[in-house]
């Protein structure tokens, strides 16, 4: 048995205020955070970070869609990230990301779920996740 | 002001919160089994800014003022 659940999600990345040099990782969607030395790091990390938690929640019963961001901070993605922003091509950002000061990204996550009928049990595993950055643009406002 | 990932992970356990080293991220989960990656691209030494410590406590209902008093 294989199917398969997809996400879109809203990632907002933002440079820390009080940790210079440091971008944080927002997915509003499930609330979940990440973080890294550079904005291409920062996306390495949120990708991971949204698989792992993910795959635990469906594995767990629970739907990650529960862990909802609260409206303050889809009032500030709205109001602070989203305005002025024009779609740039990814490799464009990380090659010039000093002049950045928001960059969102609008992706889906794609979970496969693999059921296992054991003696009697069933056991249901979640796993491959991939998040696809497609297309691969994301909206940015500069500095 | 950020927090050391060492320290966090020392406090978070003050609050029921178990913290398990993983490869870039840390995973933290709660009694209920509630999970929350943590990340730790500099291992223990990874400084966590503040707005990353209100949705750990967020997550695992936890005061962010008593969370930062612990620290």
């Amino acid at each position: 048995m294989s199917d398969a659940r997809t996400y879109d999600l809203h990632i907002h990345f933002f440079p820390a205020e009080d940790l210079p040099g440091i971008w944080v990782a927002h997915c509003l969607d499930i609330d979940v955070f990440s973080q890294g030395r550079s904005l291409g790091e920062a996306m390495a990390m949120i990708r991971e970070a949204l698989e792992l938690t993910v795959a635990d929640d469906l594995a767990h019963g629970r739907d990650p869609l529960g862990r909802r961001a609260p409206k303050e901070d889809w009032d500030a993605l709205w109001r602070e990230a989203m305005p002025g922003t024009s779609a740039r091509p990814i490799d464009s950002v990380l090659e010039h990301q000093d002049a950045v000061r928001h960059v969102v990204i609008l992706p889906s996550l794609t979970v496969h779920k693999s059921g296992i009928a054991g003696t009697g049990t069933a056991v249901t595993s979640y796993d491959e996740p991939s998040l696809a950055f497609a297309p691969d643009f994301v909206r940015v406002a500069t500095a | 002001m950020p927090a050391r990932l060492r320290d966090i992970v020392r406090v978070l356990a003050s609050f029921g919160v178990t913290v398990a080293p993983g490869a870039r991220h840390f995973h933290a989960r709660n009694a209920q089994g509630l999970f929350f990656a943590v990340p730790a691209h500099n291992g223990l030494k990874t400084e966590i800014p503040d707005v990353y410590l209100r949705a750990i406590c967020r997550t695992f209902g936890i005061d962010f003022a008593e969370l930062k008093k612990r620290l």
